[in-house]
């Protein structure tokens, strides 16, 4: 016992002296027994372990058992040795991060018919873990017709859509990390930089009952893990594209009438997707490299006026795996993305002179070092960030004029917008396996985040200008410029305590201590929180093929700049003033002054609190059947309040009826930044009307069905039944960030409801067979989930409820999530020719995406409006009035090369 | 000054990635060409049963997923190869247009506060 402590003391101490330590370990490992064929075990057996990077070996201990731990995810043999005895051997044993396959070995006695025994498929189900997790394999990403936008990716696992991943807000929960880095823009934790589809070795979701080396989510962890170089070389060469001529429209008739903006669909033009990779040994067994040069081209003729949009991206990957020797391991990772747009449009009455220029390079890098100690102790290192800005320019530095007769607007987009950031972390972890009442597998981390967010935005041309009957007459000017930082520690310990055979307990925890600043000054936001993490995973028959599972966890979003912006200085006032016919700028009319928010102290970090129970079984050596119960709260709601304001209730006559809303008695800008959770709205006379109670609840069944790839095919089904429920919606930032509680009429009016981006029923079927004979591959992805609900909203003026932006006079006047989109329904196909000469795998081949071409409804104007079109006639677009559909169906054609 | 540097460095990160290439065929100049790997698969199969053989064909025939390397293709021997003069031409034309598009598809953004 004192053994475990000294030695859990001893790596707590190298983890602080090793300083800014999070850090998920991207690596599995194997261990396993070796015994004859009476099931002793056999000491002293020489193993081997054979990877694309060369060779490991372990001699076998008293008990049998060997292991080699921080294998990099791949594909592994295992192989076995003892004088005597024949080789046993288990081959292609697929590594994910964080797995740890058991692999047990049998030797025969030698005989002169067979010299090798090699075993069936490995273990399909991971009965140590507690957590719940989906894959995406590369055979898989290669064969099926997947959207190649790597963000998109994240709609083919269970349960998660880019919209919402188990029940979190829309595209700001997520923890997107390549190979470890976090990708995430850390203003609002959306998905910032992109790489090369083709670069993807696995996609790895997680967040389930994730291990407290996890966090900065609330919705679930993207690992993407990219491909390295080895000793074989590999190489890929692959062409893909399409034109107008290859698309279809699927816009109905009658959708077209209601609404004519939708009458001219966006075409895609010209699509050309270009990829030359190449990986391979420096030096054998030492040194690999890999490199990667894409191009990617999209030009659409938009919806509306806009002639053209050209979209490029070109890019360059460069790593470097150097093996120094089978104890240490560095990696080196370099990414340039020159990201760019033009015809960039705003709106479907967007002309080409009102659109907007985006220039949007990156850099990417990791820097990782790995020390084995021995095969009970290894070390993982590395620094990690990415650089990046992005601007939004006119194409015309004009200011934009505003027709208020027609309201048509001429000039320019009427705004510029930049956008700079930076994110650097330094990582690290220590993994450590002690043999003391059962086996255990210790763990502790932290990570070092220094992120810099800096917004700039202005009017066009100074100004954004009001014309009467083509004659200027009104203008104002506003503009900001602000740059915040997040800072983060984070430190982790956890344990996976394998108790007996089959019982596995996890626990562990994790404390993030997050502050926010200015350039200057001190922080202004300021948290400290500390997640416990505990489940339990039980092997039902001791057989490696049953577990039943459960965990509880609490899972704190990530820094986001977001939450604390608004209480930074560098807004100017917002002014107006007259415009003389001539367009020179006449007297300032009024002068509203930037009062920045403030922040209470020791505000409580966004998280939610999890509960999952599982089930998993194999049903064959190659197929994964899971069954899982998810449950969520979420907590810690951050956002603006109005203090000292005061609302008086008002009947006001809706579209629906009279309905009681609360008219704000002044034009205070007396806002304040807290945890929103007992917030009391009150009247003139200070008597409470009403009292925030944020709240968001997720409660989803799920049912995975796996294959791998044997016998020609391979296959991912799944169902999830799910139910958000809050009157905090799942729709982006809304945890963190909204303005809902500005207002008790956004905070308590019609509020509760489902989630937004959550479907109630989910089925999604991903898979390929490959035909014999004709080595033909067929691959679909198939997609039907029940509409979306939406709410009916209708804006008040200012004599109803008050002064505010428009934003706030916003109103359910129905309950939120009343009303439900058309059932959604979405099949694409993949059809390859392959020609396979040796190690060469050639490939021809075609993607029908939307095959049925189905024009299902995916949007609906939810407050009453009106478009006004070029042509200068003004259409009214009622509350329900279908505002988007499905993408219509699309040909594209690729070739490609790999060996 | 950004275009500079950006350009800079993608022109750095180009000849980083070329010259790694390069190197490979210098670096492994003094390596023995090893057997191929095919053939060394075809030999350990035939010592198999014919249930191991089956189940080892079965496990790595899937597309895309490489075998682990037990007998490596020598830079030398593949940089010798009609597959790997292909492969270079390939990377360079590949690198090359995409570093064209870097210099003649970006658009930089013209601004004062830039």
């Amino acid at each position: 016992m004192k053994g475990i402590f000294r030695t859990a003391a001893a790596l707590l101490l190298a983890v602080s002296c090793a300083a800014p330590v999070l850090a998920q370990a991207l690596v599995g490992t194997i261990d396993g027994t070796i015994k004859d064929e009476q099931g002793a075990v056999l000491p002293g057996v020489t193993v081997t372990l054979t990877g694309k990077t060369g060779n490991r070996t372990a001699v076998t201990d008293a008990a049998g058992q060997y292991r080699f731990p921080a294998l990099e995810p791949g594909l592994y043999d295992v192989s076995a040795e003892l004088s005597g005895f024949t080789k046993a051997a288990q081959t292609s044993i697929q590594i994910s991060p964080g797995r740890e396959l058991n692999i047990d070995l049998t030797m025969k006695v030698q005989s002169l018919a067979e010299s090798i025994t090699v075993t069936g498929q490995a273990p399909v189900v991971d009965v140590k873990s507690s957590a719940t997790e989906n894959t995406i394999s590369q055979s898989l990403l290669y064969s099926a017709p997947i959207t190649r936008t790597a963000i998109n990716v994240i709609n083919y696992a269970p349960g998660v859509n880019n919209s919402s991943a188990y029940g979190a807000g829309a595209g700001s929960g997520n923890a997107l990390l390549i190979d470890g880095v976090d990708t995430r823009d850390p203003e609002g934790g959306t998905a910032w930089t992109f790489y090369n589809y083709n670069m993807v070795e696995e996609y790895q979701f997680q967040g389930l009952g994730a291990p407290a080396e996890y966090g900065g989510y609330t919705g679930a962890v993207v690992n993407t893990i990219t491909k390295s170089g080895g000793n074989r070389f590999s190489g890929l060469f692959d062409f893909f594209g399409t034109n107008d001529s290859l698309g279809s429209n699927n816009v109905d008739p009658a959708i077209a009438a209601q609404n004519p903006s939708l009458a001219d669909p966006a075409k895609t033009t010209k699509y050309a997707d270009i990829t030359t990779q190449f990986g391979g040994p420096l030096k054998q067994d030492k040194l690999f490299f890999f490199a990667s040069a894409q191009r990617f081209l999209l030009e659409t003729d938009p919806s509306g006026p806009v002639t053209k949009r050209h979209e490029v991206s070109p890019r360059l990957n460069g790593k470097i795996t150097w093996q120094m020797n089978a104890n240490n391991q560095f990696t080196g990772h370099l990414q340039f993305d020159s990201y760019n747009i033009t015809g960039r449009a705003g709106s479907v009455t967007t002309t080409d002179e009102q659109t907007v220029k985006e220039d949007a390079p990156e850099y990417v890098w990791l820097t990782q070092y790995r020390h084995i100690f021995n095969s009970n102790t290894f070390a993982e290192v590395k620094y990690t960030g990415w650089w990046g800005f992005y601007d939004l320019n006119p194409v015309q530095n004009v200011p934009e004029h505003l027709e208020v007769t027609t309201g048509q607007t001429y000039g320019s987009s009427g705004y510029y917008y930049y956008a700079d950031r930076t994110r650097n972390q330094v990582n690290a972890n220590i993994t450590h396996y002690a043999d003391k009442f059962g086996r255990h597998e210790l763990k502790f981390g932290g990570e070092f985040e220094r992120s810099t967010v800096r917004n700039r935005y202005g009017y066009a041309g100074g100004a954004y200008i009001l014309d009467y009957y083509g004659v200027p007459y009104y203008g104002y000017s506003y503009s900001y410029d602000i740059s915040g930082v997040n800072k983060r520690q984070s430190v982790f310990a956890q344990d996976a305590w394998h108790a007996t055979n089959r019982l596995t307990i996890n626990a562990g925890v994790r404390g993030d201590m997050i502050q926010g600043a200015g350039k200057t000054g001190g922080n202004i936001y300021s948290s400290n929180n500390w997640a416990p993490r505990v489940g339990a995973a039980f092997d039902l028959a001791g057989d490696n093929r049953t577990v039943i599972k459960g965990s509880y966890g609490r899972y704190y979003e990530g820094a986001q700049a977001v939450i604390f912006e608004r209480g930074l200085p560098g807004v100017s006032d917002y002014v107006g003033f007259d415009v003389n016919p001539d367009g020179s700028f006449g007297d300032v009319q009024s002068v509203t002054p930037f009062v920045p928010y403030k922040l209470t102290s020791n505000i409580d970090h966004p998280a939610v609190d999890e509960e999952t129970i599982g089930f998993e079984r194999a049903l064959t050596g190659t197929m994964r059947l899971s069954l899982t119960g998810i449950w969520r709260d979420n907590k810690n709601f951050v956002n603006s309040v109005p203090v000292g304001q005061a609302f008086t209730p008002v009947t006001a006559n809706t579209d629906v009826g009279p309905q009681t809303l609360y008219k704000k008695q002044e034009n205070s800008s007396d806002y304040l930044i807290q945890n929103v959770e007992g917030f009391q709205y009150i009247d003139i006379n200070g008597n409470v009307i009403g009292t925030a109670n944020p709240f968001r609840s997720y409660k989803a069944f799920m049912a995975v069905l796996n294959k791998r790839y044997t016998d020609r095919w391979q296959a991912q089904v799944s169902y999830v039944f799910a139910k958000t429920k809050g009157n905090v919606d799942n729709s982006s930032s809304a945890q963190t960030e909204s303005r809902q509680f500005e207002t008790p009429n956004l905070a308590l009016v019609n509020a509760e409801g489902p989630g937004s981006n959550t479907p109630t029923h989910e089925f999604k079927v991903l898979g390929s067979y490959q035909i014999p004979v004709i080595e033909t591959s067929v691959s679909g992805y198939f997609v039907s989930t029940s509409g979306l609900p939406y709410g009916h909203i209708q804006q008040f003026g200012s004599s109803v409820v008050g002064p505010g932006p428009s934003s706030s006079r916003r109103v359910y006047i129905e309950p939120r999530g009343a009303y439900h989109l058309p059932t959604l329904t979405q099949l694409d196909l993949r059809l390859e020719k392959n020609f396979n000469t040796g190690a060469n795998r050639f490939g021809i081949y075609a993607d029908l995406a939307n095959l049925f071409n189905s024009g299902t409804v995916t949007n609906v104007v939810t407050r009453a409006t009106s478009v006004t079109l070029r042509d200068g006639t003004t259409h009214p677009l009622p509350f329900g009035t279908p505002s988007g559909v499905q993408s219509p169906r699309q040909i594209r054609i690729g070739a490609r090369w790999s060996f | 000054m950004r275009r500079l540097i950006t350009r800079t460095a993608a022109w750095t990160l180009s000849f980083a990635l070329t010259g790694a290439m390069s190197v490979v065929p210098c670096a492994a100049s003094d390596h023995k060409p090893a057997a191929p790997a095919r053939a060394a698969s075809s030999a350990k199969l035939t010592q198999l049963s014919p249930a191991s053989r089956d189940l080892l064909a079965r496990a790595t025939s899937a597309p895309q997923q490489q075998p682990p390397a037990t007998t490596p293709s020598t830079p030398s021997s593949f940089f010798k190869s009609k597959r790997g003069a292909v492969t270079l031409a390939l990377m360079g034309a590949g690198t090359g247009f995409a570093l064209w598009s870097i210099q003649h598809d970006r658009k930089p953004v013209k601004s004062p506060v830039r």
